[in-house]
């Protein structure tokens, strides 16, 4: 066993030991902050330079290949740039700082896990630890909203845990294993009836980590009670891991061009089209921002699911750069956008999109990097996430999916509406209180790195696409 | 004409147009606003004038048809090429013979008609470039160039219509004569799409050539004549575009005189008359000029009967003429109609300005304010009774000998047009007649005390009263004839004094004799009264009072409630309501959609996890139906 | 990086530039603007002088590989038609910078918002490669959304929404059309698919759905009935220089799209489509004219009078051969003069009477003679008066529609021909209601328009002019553009 190959999951799972032990001696945050920053570098160190292989490890238990190194390289930049934002929210996780931290670094672990699963069972692991830190950071802040979206995730999460076990129990009874990669020998060339039950019920129970209709119920009410800095992590964060081991799951072990692929292929383009279009429709009426962006991310696991579906139907094995790119993407402009969101609404005083009003005036720089943000979601070029939306798109069309795709450019033309609605509270709108707001220097510097990142790959998006897919594909 | 300089011949129309640039852009630029203006643009119509004249009397020694190719202006592809030059046949030189006599002494006539007027260079530009404009539009050798004249014509028009802009009635009647007159432009724009798609090719000769040797379809050819005729139906006021001419009176006097005697009315007869060789090959096509010509003729001259404005009776009068003249085409062919143009072209030209000659001392065009301006303005009154006697057509005077064609055309092929043609010749004489006894017969009614005018007004009068005298004289052993291609002569009008050899002369003589001896007794006698009359025959008074309810069918009913207040407000509330309204009713359904499927999110768990179940159960569904 | 690049990248320069400037003064922002916008004019006139006629293809090409994974590449070039554009829209610009003396609330952001249109735009015209060109398209509606919704007039904010999502609702359509395209062939290089027999290529796509795809976002921009209900409230709440960049330049990009694009690639399916398109165009001109004529707003005239003349641009396109075409070019060349003078001149009338109700104006001829003569250039120019660009536009295109070989081409174009009358009713309307008749007490004492406005207006009143007497200045580098695509259909 080479234990090398999970250093990176070993680092912050020491960590998250030394936050809680920290903790008991010295109650001061810069010492927790300190060792979560340095405990997330050390793994982004270790995780860029360690070594992959095409091979199962640990037993067929764990993949660390290509793309499990790119999910945790963004998992931990999007887990460092929680901490770093979260240093402007500690007047209100004061009391449960360390606890805070511990768990973002549990997460991140479980997090780290899922996409290099190997086998249902070190898959279904790996959720519940993402899991069960979500639901009890959501409730960290202890007031009646947070508990109760809380109460709620925890809920939906369990039933989903159940379906998703189920699905596996179809599984293991079709194919007589667990092992991803003895699933794929077993379910071809055909497959039988329990086989496709247990991967659509399987996927079902996959969907709710990333927040696709009709599993989404919990997540507004999560992002709008839960602390914002676990907002964004839910968003930046957990939705990618979600979507990550979907692909992973799917595309190692169910992967079976014109048989099974296309039938669960198709069942997630169909998902992909109601989630966005959904996503979309109620954006448009919400008055809070972060239940805004919740919705938005909806739709961005939307768009996010085409590529997991052209992976079905294109009958690919082991991830996706396309898909990557747009994570990465939706990552940046989450970061940029939650961040400002948190220094704005500490601010401010409240977090309904009303009270952004003026904000061009108070502060510009603000302004410019939700602006770059909010551009990036909206798809409009020379942002990051237009790239990331054209890849796709043009992904989805080598595999048929014309339809999805002319669903899919509708949806952007929706979601313009609820954007621009932001940009022109922030630009037009007359201020109530006509104070210059701050920027704190570290949540300042990942938000202006964030955007500039947009706009980077926005203008030189095979900078990244080019590197991911060597990754993936070279060994 | 082959020794003659080229330049020469593009000097006629060149330079008016030099001296509407220098005195439109020019002047104003060097901010000179005095009667400069004035003077560079009658040195420049005197020019043209010279040159015209010049080559109406090389004309009469050799007749000749010059083309002068020019260069190429405008290319849209490889198909398409308009090559500007001059087409210069006999047609041309009486065309321009007539037109820059006309511009010429109107211009003169103008500096003392307009001296108390402001925009003075404005003035004189324009007619500047109206004079340009007819000239280029009888010369052109190339049928769009002849179309762009055509509009700048009525472009001219429009603006000196307008000149007295801050009168709603002048701008309003200005915007009506453009209107109408586009109208007309229609047609003649269709009959261009249609030959040169036939012909590709604009060149008027190009078309006749092709059109003769069986190239065009006999449809095409018919239907480009018709649209043809149509452009003239609107720029020379035929029934059912007659209008806007008596409208058009907004304008100053002079501007009448140029309109209705040379330029803008005249373009269309003359359209017709260029492009004769493409109506030779459609019967039906003449038979449609002379008959609208006819109902023209009729029409107008019972409404100029009751007219009490004096340019009124005038401007009905003038379209009774254009129908004169249309229908002389459509029966008799070229030459009639042309001589007609020539001669009418001074008589009106004549009586405008006496017209403006009266108005300009008793300041109304009301009849019933002026009489007994006989004594006080003696030469104006001779002057103008000169150009009635000519209108009515007596003889030895120049309308009679033009008249007396069109007659004897109308008599070898339509009975019925004949007819109507010998009633127009009575009508004509009497309501010309009522004019002269109410404004010079009696005694004065207006107000102040009226007095000839100067003698630059006089001046041209009096020229003009020479040519509506003698103009007819020109034809007498059938020289216009020849020179327009009429081959055999009508016996009865060869010398001045052969006419009476033939029985129409004296038919026509007695009705207009008639005419003038009804005006007399009715109005100048009151052997019996108007009034009587009129309140005698209520329903047909009001009739030709209400110019037979043109104007209130064109803009009441068609204008007003069937375009503007119907289809078109019909457009206009579905573009509001269906159109647009179906964009945000998509809109508002997509928003309302957002807050239904809101309710479900009401925050309530149990709501939550049914969705969530019935999800699974759907996938689960799907999944045993698709094996 | 060549000329083409700079005259592109040069306005965006300034915008830049304009954003990094210090400083409250409204006349720094204002004389950049100028500077820069006039420096681009003197470049897109430099462009349009040394353009090879006689060679004709796309000249000043730059091209550089800049996304290898989808065979997309920066590269720009212009051929006669899209350099008449360009050079259309930096004339423009310079206007719309002068016409924007007034505004004092954020100058900085305006001009910056403005400059960075006029790249976008210029953008558009001389991609050649459709992915750039989609980012161009797309790109605009930003700079106009600020421009729309700041500095508006009326419902400013529901105006600008309108437009960007209408924009975007075609170009959605635009996108989709231009991946299919790029899956059926492979690559974004137009001169590349120029070169690509399509009907060799066998792949799920009907072309007749590709065409249709891009052509929905050209149809929007153009606008083509019924996808032009954004158009009288843009239009008339858009500031001044919005709404003459807008009609002026950005609804051109519209029909070069069609000319370019779905045109250029799919010959055939146009043809087989072109009795539709030709008979929308006279619903563009007939129903747009007629609303026109009911309108009371002055620039909800003018807004509907575009849309009717941009049906002639439509007619001229898909009359399918090499008259229509130069017809449908001039047009656009000629409309955009027209349309920025008409803008222009109905701004100062709004801004001076303080009303946009053309009954409540009346008898201004009289104080503003040089205003009234210089909108009644535009407005011989809107109706087709010869010696204005108006009319050789109008013709030519007239004459490519008679000739055109789809079925119903002849009926459709002399019905079409009922849109001069139009034009003459509603613009000699606004002619009359606004300057003649009496002088009004109120208005008794506006003076005339000041030497900077008689500069613009009287430079696009010259460029009606220069354009209808001298057409051969555009038809000239138009030629081998417009040959090159009608032999297409074998003429």
């Amino acid at each position: 066993m080479n234990w090398m190959y999970i250093l990176p999951e070993i680092i912050i799972a020491a960590s998250a030991l030394a936050i809680i032990i920290a903790d008991l001696i010295s109650r001061k945050p810069v010492i927790i902050t300190t060792i979560a920053i340095v405990g997330i570098a050390a793994s982004l160190i270790a995780a860029c330079t360690s070594t992959v292989t095409f091979e199962p490890v640990f037993d067929g238990m764990l993949f660390i290949d290509g793309w499990s190194r790119l999910l945790k390289v963004l998992l931990l930049v999007v887990a460092g740039s929680v901490v770093i934002a979260s240093t402007d929210y500690h007047a209100r996780l004061k009391h449960s700082w360390a606890e805070f931290h511990a768990l973002v670094l549990f997460s991140l672990l479980g997090m780290m896990l899922m996409p290099s699963a190997g086998n249902l069972i070190s898959a279904f692991i790996a959720i519940e630890i993402t899991s069960i830190s979500f639901f009890v950071m959501v409730g960290m802040l202890k007031t009646p909203l947070s508990s109760e979206a809380s109460l709620k995730m925890m809920l939906t999460g369990g039933i989903a845990a159940a379906v998703m076990l189920y699905g596996m129990a179809f599984i293991f009874g079709s194919t007589g294993s667990t092992s991803l990669a003895e699933i794929a020998l077993s379910s071809q060339p055909d497959f039988s009836s329990g086989l496709l039950l247990g991967a659509l019920l399987l996927l079902a129970g996959l969907l709710f980590e990333a927040g696709a209709v009709p599993f989404h119920m919990w997540l507004p009410d999560a992002y709008e009670g839960a602390p914002t800095p676990v907002t964004m992590y839910l968003s930046a964060g957990s939705k990618l891991a979600g979507i990550a081991v979907i692909a992973r799951v799917f595309s190692m072990g169910l992967n079976n061009p014109g048989g099974l692929g296309a039938d669960w292929g198709m069942a997630v383009a169909v998902i992909s089209a109601l989630t966005m279009t959904l996503g979309n429709v109620l954006a448009l009426q919400q008055s809070n921002i972060k239940r805004l962006l919740a919705y938005s991310g909806i739709v961005h696991t939307g768009y996010m699911l085409i590529a997991v579906a052209t992976i079905g139907l294109g009958g690919q094995v082991s991830g996706d750069e396309k898909l990557f790119f747009y994570m990465a993407s939706f990552a940046l402009a989450e970061i940029a956008v939650f961040t400002a969101v948190i220094v704005i609404t500490r601010q401010i005083g409240s977090d309904r999109i009303e009270d952004l009003a003026g904000l061009a005036r108070r502060s510009p720089l603000l302004f410019a990097i939700m602006s770059i943000g909010i551009f990036s979601l909206m798809g409009l070029p020379l942002t990051a996430g237009f790239m990331a939306k054209l890849f796709i798109f043009t992904s989805a069309v080598d595999n048929g999916l014309l339809w999805l795709m002319i669903i899919a450019v509708l949806n952007t033309v929706i979601s313009a509406y609820y954007y621009l609605r932001i940009i022109r509270v922030m630009w037009l709108g007359k201020p109530s209180d006509g104070s210059a707001l701050s920027l704190p220097k570290a949540p300042g510097l990942i938000s202006i790195f964030s955007a500039l990142g947009i706009l980077l790959l926005g203008i030189a998006p095979y900078l990244l696409l080019k590197l991911a897919e060597n990754i993936i594909f070279i060994p | 004409m082959n020794d003659i300089a080229e330049i020469v011949f593009w000097m006629i129309p060149g330079l008016p147009l030099a001296a509407f640039v220098i005195v439109f852009i020019g002047l104003r630029v060097l901010r000179v606003n005095d009667w400069l203006g004035a003077l560079l643009s009658i040195i420049a119509t005197t020019a043209s004038f010279a040159l015209s004249v010049w080559l109406g009397i090389r004309l009469l020694i050799q007749p000749q048809t010059r083309l002068i190719e020019g260069f190429s202006w405008f290319s849209a592809g490889t198909g398409m090429n308009v090559d500007v030059g001059l087409l210069v046949n006999p047609l041309t030189v009486i065309m321009l013979v007539v037109v820059s006599t006309i511009s010429l002494m109107v211009q003169i006539y103008s500096v003392g008609y307009m001296r108390r007027d402001g925009g003075i260079n404005r003035y004189f530009s324009f007619i500047s470039l109206f004079t340009f404009a007819m000239l280029s539009l009888v010369m052109s050798n190339n049928l769009l160039i002849m179309f762009m004249s055509w509009e700048m014509v009525g472009l001219c028009s429009y603006l000196l219509i307008g000149f007295w802009f801050h009168r709603p009635e002048a701008a309003k009647a200005a915007k009506k004569a453009f209107f109408i007159t586009r109208i007309g432009d229609f047609g003649f724009l269709a009959a261009l799409l249609i030959l040169f798609n036939a012909t590709g090719t604009f060149d008027i000769e190009g078309i006749h050539q092709a059109a003769a040797a069986g190239i065009v379809s006999a449809t095409a050819i018919t239907w480009a004549a018709l649209g043809i005729f149509f452009g003239a139906v609107g720029k020379s006021a035929q029934f059912p575009l007659h209008t806007w001419l008596p409208d058009a009176m907004e304008g100053p006097t002079p501007v009448s005189a140029l309109i209705h005697a040379a330029t803008m009315v005249a373009a269309g007869v003359f359209l017709v008359a260029r492009m004769y060789p493409l109506f030779e090959q459609s019967e039906s096509a003449l038979t449609v000029v002379a008959v609208v010509g006819g109902i023209t003729a009729l029409l107008a001259a019972t409404i100029a009967l009751v007219m009490w404005d004096i340019k009124k009776v005038l401007a009905y009068s003038t379209i009774s003429q254009l129908g004169y003249m249309m229908l002389g085409i459509g029966l008799g062919g070229v030459w009639v109609g042309i001589f007609h143009l020539f001669t009418h072209a001074f008589f009106k030209a004549l009586l405008f300005m006496g017209a403006g000659s009266v108005s300009h001392s008793t300041h109304t065009f009301d009849m019933r304010e002026m009489g007994g301006l006989g004594r006080k303005m003696p030469i104006t009154c001779i002057t103008f009774v000169a150009g009635a006697l000519s209108l009515s057509g007596l003889w030895p005077l120049a309308g009679f000998f033009s008249k007396e064609e069109i007659l004897g055309s109308a008599l070898e092929s339509q009975p019925i047009l004949f007819g109507i043609v010998l009633a127009t010749v009575f009508l004509t004489a009497f309501y010309m007649f009522r004019v002269v006894f109410l404004t010079f017969g009696g005694k004065y009614k207006g107000k102040g005390k009226p007095h000839e005018s100067p003698l630059v007004m006089l001046a041209p009068m009096l020229i003009m009263a020479v040519l509506a005298i003698s103009a007819g004289w020109l034809n007498a052993d059938g020289t216009i004839g020849s020179l327009l291609g009429e081959e055999s002569n009508h016996s009865w009008t060869t010398g001045i004094f052969g006419v009476f050899t033939h029985s129409l002369t004296w038919v026509s003589l007695l009705l207009a004799a008639a005419g003038i001896m009804l005006a007399w007794a009715m109005y100048s006698k009151n052997w019996f009264s108007p009034k009587k009359v009129s309140s005698r025959f209520t329903s047909v008074n009001s009739l030709l009072l209400h110019k037979y309810w043109f104007d209130e069918l064109y803009e009441n009913i068609i204008g007003s409630r069937l375009l503007n207040n119907g289809l078109f407000r019909f457009f206009e509330i579905a573009d509001e309501r269906i159109i647009d309204g179906a964009v945000n009713g998509l809109a508002s359904l997509t928003s309302y959609t957002g807050s239904m499927a809101r309710r479900v999110q009401n925050g309530k768990l149990q709501n939550y996890l049914l969705i969530f179940i019935t999800g699974v159960a759907i996938i689960a569904l799907v999944a045993i139906i698709i094996n | 990086m060549g000329i083409l690049s700079i005259t592109i990248f040069l306005p965006a320069a300034g915008a830049l530039l304009l954003s990094v400037l210090p400083g409250k003064n409204a006349r720094i922002p204002r004389a950049v603007a100028l500077a820069v916008t006039f420096l681009t004019l003197v470049l897109s006139c430099v462009l349009f002088a040394s353009y090879d006629r006689s060679l004709g293809g796309f000249q000043f090409v730059d091209a550089l590989s800049w996304i290898p994974a989808i065979n997309s590449s920066y590269h720009v070039g212009l051929d006669g038609l899209s350099l008449s554009l360009v050079t259309l829209t930096s004339l423009l610009a310079v206007i719309a910078v002068l016409a924007s003396r007034h505004i004092t609330s954020q100058p900085k952001a305006f001009f910056a918002w403005l400059l960075l249109l006029q790249s976008c735009i210029i953008g558009v015209f001389s991609s050649l490669d459709l992915l750039l060109f989609f980012i161009f398209w797309e790109l605009e509606v930003v700079p106009l959304y600020f421009l729309i919704s700041t500095w508006g007039s009326n419902r400013k904010e529901r105006s600008a929404i309108k437009y960007v999502l209408y924009t975007l609702f075609g170009s959605a359509f635009m996108l989709a059309g231009i991946v299919a395209l790029y899956f059926t062939t492979g690559t974004f290089s137009l001169p590349e698919l120029y070169n690509t027999d399509f009907a060799m290529l066998a792949n799920g796509i009907p072309l007749a759905a590709m065409f249709f795809l891009l052509l929905a976002g050209f149809a929007v921009k153009l606008p083509i009935f019924p996808f032009h209900t954004w158009l009288p409230d843009t239009y008339s709440d858009a500031p001044t220089a919005g709404s003459i960049m807008l009609a002026g330049a950005l609804s051109k990009m519209g029909g070069y799209g069609i000319a370019r694009i779905c045109l250029g690639l799919f010959p055939d399916t146009a043809a087989s489509f072109s009795s539709l398109f030709m008979g929308l165009a006279v619903v563009n001109i007939i129903y747009g004219g007629a609303i026109a004529l009911r309108q009371k707003e002055i620039k909800r005239i003018i807004a509907y009078s575009s849309f009717s003349h941009m049906g002639f641009v439509l007619l001229g396109i898909f009359s399918l051969n090499e008259i229509g075409l130069t017809g449908a070019a001039l047009q656009m060349v000629s409309h955009g003069l027209i349309i920025g003078l008409l803008f222009a001149g109905a701004a100062i009338l709004v801004k001076r009477t303080g009303t946009s109700r053309i009954d409540e104006m009346g008898g201004l001829a009289r104080q503003m003679p040089v205003l009234c003569g210089l909108v009644f250039v535009a407005a011989i120019g809107a109706m087709g008066v010869p010696s204005s660009s108006g009319f050789v536009a109008e013709v030519s295109v007239y004459l490519g529609a008679f000739s055109a070989s789809a079925e119903a081409a002849k009926i459709i174009t002399i019905i079409s021909l009922v849109g001069i009358l139009l034009a003459a009713s509603y613009m000699l309307n606004m002619v009359m209601k606004v300057f003649f008749g009496p002088v009004r007490e109120s208005f008794a004492s506006l003076p005339d328009i000041g030497s900077v406005e008689k500069l613009y207006l009287g430079v696009l009143a010259t460029g009606i002019f220069t354009v209808g007497l001298y057409p051969q200045l555009i038809t000239t580098v138009l030629k081998p553009a417009i040959k090159g695509l009608a032999v297409l259909w074998g003429g």
